[in-house]
């Protein structure tokens, strides 16, 4: 069983003479219960195929499954409310919706498909977040750190079957962000959850329990049980 | 600076689209105005001087003021031979003019409902007349006549064939000879023209004399000599003569009749001789009075779209200041001055404006001709002169289009003044605007406590009309900045239904709505100013109905009424006496009794006066009696409701001094003081005396109590038998005078709302502009919602509601403001017969919700761009 499956997946940006292959052919499978680390330079593609996996962007060839569920052929809706229920996300900055508090923040997915998250659960969640004295606060009364556990707490809230997490720690001091980085590592340890993490720092990657490294939208390279030294190493070779 | 400015422009072609689409509507409304007036003065013009074409001297009887019943003294008979003794003329054309209804097939009358229904002798000379035979030929005997082409065209009626025509009394069967035209006009501006034999017109109309003596001077001879002969010969023959002043009449200069009066033996014997110049000119100024009245009031529905209009601009442009703070900083770190920016600023408005109101101009223009082209459909025949496009109409509409807009623009433009050179290297670009502080909303509400007393001296006091337009719009503009203070509690109360239909959805867009509650406040300000003014007329409206409604009940016995024709129109014929003598035969009939209108001086003002059957109308008629007895009406009295004497400081016993429209001043004795709860004027005549001095006072109304014993709905058949002669007379039982009532009502608030409508319309692209500005900020949030798991459909309805509850603020806050008019308008009038404060409870909170719909119309396209939003690329901005 594998929480994610990319087959082959190419991208295509623009036409003819100017296009630009973002994705050439890439073939990874993300297993249940893991946490993977996606590494490459700049424009080597590793957003372009989060995005493509996280069913926010459509790639040109290929195809993306998310579980057993084939995502490269259903419609917009379908994508959305795959992305709603079965799909969590943490992106660098802005996160969340500055009008909303914190607990509504975090409920938001569960709430766009009309119901409400399971209070144990979200119990659960949010104890293990630390987020319980803050719930009632708007975005802009939390640390960054802060921000983007309150992220996680959300992209966790609906029980996904995978959560990408874009950078998750670009925006932080190296404190908060080893906060971020253990509690991401806790959810898949304690909470089995499948997470996968685009990053361009090894100190983030090493949290993995698998890097794979992409460059020029192919996979070049792969490491399993990496540390920050492990990782720094291959880039180098890259 | 300027290359920056324009770049700034074609940068934000859509903004600045919706900002001119306030201007150009607003413009287009004072552009179609001016020129749909000045075409159809023009228009009149060419009648008037078509149908004085060939006249060089006309005779008339004189106007003491210009009353609505065109009362004018008559020309005595003989006079028109003594014209034709006068050396130099070669045409005398006697002229007697009055008022007939055509029937159609199915008895209905046809026109006099807007434009009049005219009847006319056979004339003389067609020159001199202005008329032409079209076919066929004129009347020569009773039973026949010829009427204008148009009109024959709509009867389908041929040569031969017979119509039925009423013309004072019973309905009578003519038989069409002849069509005649004007030149080269069918029609006079949609009247429907009847021309009787001589022998009838004079026996059906002219009793006290002609209308008008036409002269036509032999070619030798010109106007202006013949004008002198023509007075001396008047002089020598002892007819008083009026100064022939073209205007005295259009103006009611007060004694211009009298003094005439003073030359001759008495006032309805002085005549006035003018030339067919001087003819043409004073039927113009008469018609300019009126179109003048109309012109102001379509002015003034202009002015409330542009008020509408600068809330919009305002808020559009404060918005585009605050987003545009990064660049104007960095214009400011390159070196830009202060001056430089606000000038740029400015500039962009003044681009805008200046466009708009160029297309404004256009569309005004071209409505002004669809207007023209709708009316000529209708049967409104006016002379195919062109548009006229006034270089008047160009300075003003785009005078008003650019000081509208740059008076708009100013507070956020020198709001950009602010914006120091380092925000252009800050993060966040568009700081929330800060809060009022307390002294502005202390400065706001003295605003609105101006207004509201402007309002009140012009309703209680003597400041008049103007103050209380001011009044109206200093209160608009008062509550429009006291909003914001509101608009937070207000937008929390209304969005907790929302967030309980909608959910997070409507949760959403009531955070939205509640993020800078001064922009939301200005948004739904807009369209406070059109909901306030409907929901003004609505409870006037209601007030009206619900005031006549209670007359009714309280002072009015009758249990049916004969209401005239023309729906009070008072220049339609009225009805005859002999419909009063055949209903008092009726076995089912204790009284019928006559109302006759008339229009007189009093003072300075020139009111109507209701007159009645002093022995009958008190069987018709509550009236309590404050002081003095109604024993003496009848022997040329008066009764003076009680608001009148107070103010005036009239008792019975006083004598007053009024003038009337033909035979001048009279001393009318004040019998009693009454109660004026529920009549319709302050003077009651009795008809004795306003027919001495009004001879041709139309009978607008008959009152009939039945007698005792019968059945309402018995007696019904047997009066409808008696009234068949007189089709156009209508039979209302009580409950039918107040749906009758109610439906003029109705009809004049449908017509006050359609002219309102226009600046409902600028509303809602006032929320519209604000809603895309905002899509426009927020598109990081919109992409969030997006990737995790908002649909299209879900980001869509999130706007509508956002826009549904700014429409209802505005609507609430109208509404507010219209209870507001309404009460205090309705409180200065209840001494003129508005006793009832309606509150339409219906209608207004009919109103609240098509402002809720027209929100989710308004916010079909920001929601539709909203939720085209790119996740990826809203993710990915930084």
């Amino acid at each position: 069983m594998l929480a994610a499956r990319a087959i082959d997946v190419e991208k295509l940006y623009g036409r003819g003479d100017t296009a630009v292959r973002a994705l050439d052919g890439v073939s990874i499978d993300f297993a249940v219960g893991q946490c993977t680390a996606v590494m490459g330079p700049s424009g080597s593609g590793k957003s372009t195929l989060m995005h493509c996996l996280a069913a926010l962007d459509t790639p040109t060839a290929g195809r993306v499954l998310v579980g057993d569920t084939d995502v490269t052929t259903m419609s917009d809706k379908q994508l959305t409310i795959l992305r709603r229920d079965r799909i969590g996300f943490v992106f660098q900055a802005f996160n969340l919706l500055p009008q909303l508090t914190a607990a509504e923040n975090i409920e938001l997915p569960q709430r766009l498909a009309g119901h409400r998250a399971e209070p144990e659960w979200l119990a659960t969640v949010v104890t293990a977040t630390g987020l319980a004295d803050r719930l009632n606060h708007r975005p802009a009364e939390l640390s960054g750190g802060q921000q983007q556990r309150v992220a996680i707490a959300r992209a966790l809230a609906g029980k996904p079957d995978i959560v990408f997490a874009d950078e998750p720690t670009g925006n932080l001091d190296s404190q908060s962000g080893a906060e971020v980085l253990g509690f991401i590592r806790q959810s898949v340890d304690e909470l089995g959850q499948s997470v996968v993490m685009v990053t361009h720092d090894p100190n983030a990657a090493a949290y993995a329990d698998r890097v794979v490294f992409l460059a020029d939208g192919r996979v070049v390279d792969e490491l399993a049980d990496p540390t920050a030294e492990t990782v720094l190493d291959r880039m180098k070779g890259l | 600076m300027l290359r920056a400015t324009l770049r700034g422009i074609a940068a934000h072609k859509l903004r600045l689209g919706l900002t001119a689409v306030a201007i150009i509507l607003g413009s287009a409304f004072v552009a179609g105005t001016l020129v749909l007036t000045d075409t159809m003065r023009a228009s009149f013009d060419a009648i008037f001087a078509q149908t004085t074409s060939g006249v060089d001297v006309g005779v008339r009887g004189t106007q003491a003021f210009t009353s609505a019943f065109g009362e004018r003294g008559r020309v005595p008979v003989e006079v028109a031979d003594l014209l034709a003794e006068v050396d130099g003329v070669a045409v005398v054309g006697p002229e007697v003019e009055g008022s007939a209804q055509l029937l159609d097939a199915d008895g209905r009358p046809v026109g006099g409902q807007g434009p009049p229904a005219l009847a006319f002798n056979t004339p003389v000379d067609e020159e001199v007349a202005g008329i032409e035979l079209r076919d066929g030929r004129y009347p020569r005997q009773a039973g026949e006549i010829a009427v204008d082409a148009f009109t024959a065209e709509r009867l389908d009626l041929a040569l031969g064939d017979r119509v039925q025509v009423v013309a004072g009394g019973p309905v009578r069967s003519e038989t069409v000879v002849g069509t005649i035209g004007f030149g080269e006009l069918d029609n006079l501006g949609g009247s429907t023209i009847t021309i009787f034999d001589n022998a009838t017109a004079l026996e059906l109309f002219g009793a006290e004399g002609y209308t008008l003596v036409s002269l036509a001077a032999e070619e030798d001879v010109s106007a202006g000599v013949l004008l002198e002969r023509v007075e001396a010969a008047l002089a020598e023959a002892g007819y008083g003569l009026a100064d022939p002043d073209p205007t005295a009449g259009a103006t009611a200069d007060p004694g211009a009749g009298a003094d005439a009066a003073g030359g001759g033996e008495n006032a309805s014997g002085a005549l006035e001789v003018l030339t067919g110049a001087e003819l043409a000119d004073a039927s113009t100024a008469e018609v300019g009075q009126f179109l003048g009245f109309f012109t102001t009031a379509l002015l003034i529905f202009a002015g409330v779209a542009l008020l509408v209009g600068a809330f919009l601009i305002a808020n559009t442009f404060s918005i585009i200041v605050a987003q545009r703070t990064r660049e104007l900083a960095l214009l400011r770190a390159v070196g830009a001055s202060r001056r430089q920016v606000l000038v740029s600023v400015l500039s962009e408005a003044a681009l805008v404006a200046l466009a708009g109101s160029l297309l404004g101009l256009v569309l005004g223009t071209a409505l002004a001709s669809g207007l023209r082209a709708l009316l000529d459909a209708f049967g409104i025949a006016l002379p195919a002169s062109d548009l006229v496009l006034a270089v008047r109409t160009v300075i003003v509409t785009l005078t008003v289009g650019v000081v509208v807009t740059l008076v708009a623009a100013l507070a956020p433009a020198l709001k950009s003044l602010r914006v120091p050179p380092v925000a252009a290297l800050q993060a966040v670009a568009a700081p929330p605007p800060p809060r009022f502080g307390r002294g502005r909303y202390v400065a706001a509400g003295l605003v609105l406590v101006a207004g509201v007393a402007s309002l009140a001296a012009g309703l209680f006091g003597d400041a008049g009309i103007s103050a209380v337009a001011a009044g109206a719009a200093i209160t608009l503009i008062g509550a429009a900045l006291l909003a914001p203070l509101v608009t937070r509690p207000l937008v929390r109360a209304l969005g907790a239904p929302v967030a309980g239909i909608a959910g997070v959805r409507g949760q959403l867009a009531r955070e939205n709505a509640l993020r800078s509650p001064r922009r939301t406040a200005a948004t739904a300000s807009a369209l406070m100013i059109g909901l306030a003014l409907v929901s003004f007329v609505l409870i006037f409206g209601a007030s009206i109905s619900a005031s006549a409604a209670a007359a009714i009940e309280e002072s009015f016995l009758a249990e049916y009424v004969v209401s005239g024709p023309g729906q009070g129109d008072p220049s339609a014929a009225g009805l005859p006496q002999s419909a009063v003598d055949d209903l008092r035969q009726l076995d089912e009939v204790a009284v019928a009794s006559p109302q006759r209108v008339a229009q007189l001086r009093y003072g300075t003002s020139t009111p109507f006066v209701v007159a009645g059957d002093p022995d009958t109308i008190t069987e018709v008629l509550a009236i309590d009696v404050v002081s003095g007895s109604l024993d003496d009406f009848a022997l040329g009295g008066v009764l003076v409701a009680d608001d009148l004497a107070e103010r005036d400081n009239l008792a019975a016993g006083d004598v007053i001094d009024v003038e009337f429209a033909t035979t001048g001043t009279a001393e009318l004795a004040v019998r009693a003081i009454i109660d004026g709860e529920g009549l319709d004027s302050d003077i009651l005549l009795d008809s004795e005396t306003l027919l001495a001095n009004v001879p041709r006072a139309p009978i607008t109304a008959i009152s009939v109590r039945l007698a005792q014993g019968t059945e309402v709905a018995e007696a019904r058949p047997a009066l409808e038998g008696v009234l068949e002669p007189y089709p156009t007379a209508r039979l209302l039982d009580r409950d039918e005078i107040r749906e009758d009532i109610q439906s003029q009502v109705n009809q004049l608030l449908g017509l006050l709302s359609a002219l309102l409508a226009m600046s409902v319309i600028i509303a809602l692209f006032g929320i519209v502009n604000t809603l895309s500005l905002s899509v426009f900020e927020r598109v990081r949030e919109l992409g969030l919602l997006r990737a995790v798991g908002a649909t299209r459909a879900q980001v869509r309805s999130m706007i509508r509601w956002e826009a549904v509850l700014i429409a209802v603020l505005g609507a609430t806050f109208g509404l507010a403001i219209g209870v507001l008019f309404g009460w205090l308008v309705v409180t200065a009038l209840a001494g003129q017969g508005i006793t009832e404060l309606g509150l339409p409870a219906g209608q207004l909170i009919a109103s609240v919700i098509l402002a809720a719909l027209a929100g989710v119309v308004a916010a079909i396209l920001p929601a539709r761009r909203a939720a085209r939003t790119e996740i990826l690329r809203a993710i990915a901005a930084e």
